[in-house]
């Protein structure tokens, strides 16, 4: 078997925030990695290490993501998670959820913060048979939670707006410039023409929490208008500098 | 396109930080891992990347976490080369290319470098990619991002291996060649593809996902190590 969790720091700030309200919303089949370990193995709390998104399915380092858990909890842990049984297959669990709502600036943020790593995790689609890979990725305050194709020639941050119509833009996550309190406009659109499309929008800068890191006032360009074949990730290609 | 594939209207670029980039054309903008290190969110400015095998796989990127001193590991300082096809890039010198099995072959390189892209191919210089070409009996085809070659011949290729400053990493036959399903017919493909130029190689998922890609923004260095979650090749 294969042990897959993605761990990012998190100052174990999930026994002490568990009835605060969060930013970003787990989905349905996301549960706290804590509260299988709390379940399985008693009352005892578990503090993490670290916080972050993923799959597990290895008991082998339980042990290393908690402070308190020793190598028999964690088996014991991992062969007590009946709730985990979902259609057939694991369910994909959280070890921490994500920080809470709480401004960026402020100094809770940045205790948040902290400097400590970040582990995102990267998923793999194809789109006509051609690899391509995505990381979850927020945006704004409250944090907007989108995903983000991954480009290591790439030097831009862009998402697709709201403004951005559906005809246009398909469906899916999107940015909605006006829900968030740290936006601030930059007074600019950009638009870039690869090949005989059009992709345009509305440059700002936002806060990017990439999981536990939070950038503040990084450069966002606010896809408002595309104008082209539906391969996003083509037409990013064009977008680089060159 | 359905479900996540629907989904990728967002995209994180994380090309060489830099504070001028023309990404927002026509404003001149930083980008993403400039502003990273501009924050100070991290400790280390260092990118750890192990990418997924196949769609069901997962992969992670990590962001800060301390340089680890490893004795599988190797470090390559990036350079910073001014060829067009490597702006905007992580590139690292690539010496020479070589196969090696029933087919040997040995190319030295020079003034070469190579782009670290995740296109799932390997791109050698154009003279080059035809020497490869001719050597193992492969094709160009543009129905696939690749070269063909007969299926009875890719049982006998070599092994690929870059010398990556200074560095033998091997790509075994699997790695760099495929089988795939055409209409029901078995159609074998090279991952090896022509560079736009004949300075550029492209060093892609063939190469990237056999390891943890560390990325050490603070030192200028590329480092590669064995993968701890995922049993992977160390260089």
């Amino acid at each position: 078997m294969r042990f897959e969790i993605f761990v990012f720091r998190w100052l174990g700030l999930v026994a002490t925030t568990a009835s605060t309200a969060y930013a970003f919303h787990l989905p349905e089949h996301q549960i706290p990695l804590q509260n299988v370990l709390q379940e399985s193995l008693g009352q005892q709390k578990y503090t993490s290490k670290y916080a972050g998104l993923g799959v597990l399915d290895d008991p082998r380092k339980l042990e290393d993501l908690f402070w308190s858990l020793t190598t028999e909890d964690a088996i014991n842990a991992f062969q007590n998670m009946p709730a985990l049984e979902h259609g057939g297959h694991k369910r994909p669990i959280v070890l921490g959820q994500y920080k809470p709502d709480i401004p960026a600036t402020s100094k809770e943020s940045q205790a948040l913060n902290g400097n400590h790593p970040a582990s995102l995790e990267i998923s793999m689609s194809t789109i006509g048979g051609y690899p391509v890979y995505h990381t979850p990725i927020a945006i704004g305050n409250p944090a907007q939670p989108l995903r983000a194709w991954l480009n290591l020639n790439l030097n831009g941050l862009y998402v697709r707006s709201t403004a951005c119509s559906k005809q246009d833009c398909g469906r899916g996550y999107t940015y909605d410039p006006s829900r968030s309190a740290t936006r601030k406009s930059i007074g600019h659109r950009f638009e870039v023409h690869p090949k005989d499309w059009t992709v345009g929008g509305n440059v700002s800068s936002d806060t990017l929490h990439l999981v536990s890191i939070d950038v503040g006032n990084a450069t966002v360009g606010e896809i408002d208008k595309y104008e082209g074949e539906d391969l996003f990730y083509y037409v990013m290609e064009f977008i680089a500098d060159g | 396109m359905s479900g996540d594939e629907a989904n990728l209207y967002s995209a994180l670029g994380l090309a060489p930080p830099n504070a001028q980039t023309l990404a927002y054309s026509p404003l001149t903008a930083s980008n993403p891992l400039y502003e990273l290190m501009r924050s100070h969110a991290v400790e280390h400015n260092i990118l750890t990347l192990t990418l997924p095998d196949s769609v069901q796989d997962r992969g992670s990127l990590q962001i800060g976490v301390s340089p680890q001193s490893s004795e599988d590991s190797i470090r390559i300082p990036f350079a910073n080369a001014t060829s067009p096809g490597l702006a905007n890039s992580w590139h690292v010198p690539l010496d020479s290319v070589s196969l090696n099995g029933n087919i040997k072959l040995h190319l030295p390189l020079a003034s070469v470098y190579g782009r670290l892209d995740l296109e799932p191919a390997i791109r050698l210089p154009p003279s080059f990619t035809e020497v490869i070409y001719k050597a193992i009996g492969a094709t160009p085809n543009s129905l696939f991002h690749g070269a063909s070659i007969a299926c009875t011949a890719r049982e006998k290729l070599p092994d690929l291996i870059l010398n990556i400053g200074g560095n033998d990493v091997k790509l075994t036959r699997d790695e760099y060649s495929s089988e795939q399903l055409v209409y029901g017919h078995p159609v074998c493909v090279v991952a090896i593809l022509p560079s736009d130029e004949e300075g550029v190689a492209v060093l892609g998922t063939n190469l990237l996902r056999k390891f943890r890609v560390v990325i050490d923004m603070d030192r200028s260095e590329l480092g590669c190590k064995r993968a701890h979650l995922h049993i992977r090749s160390s260089c």
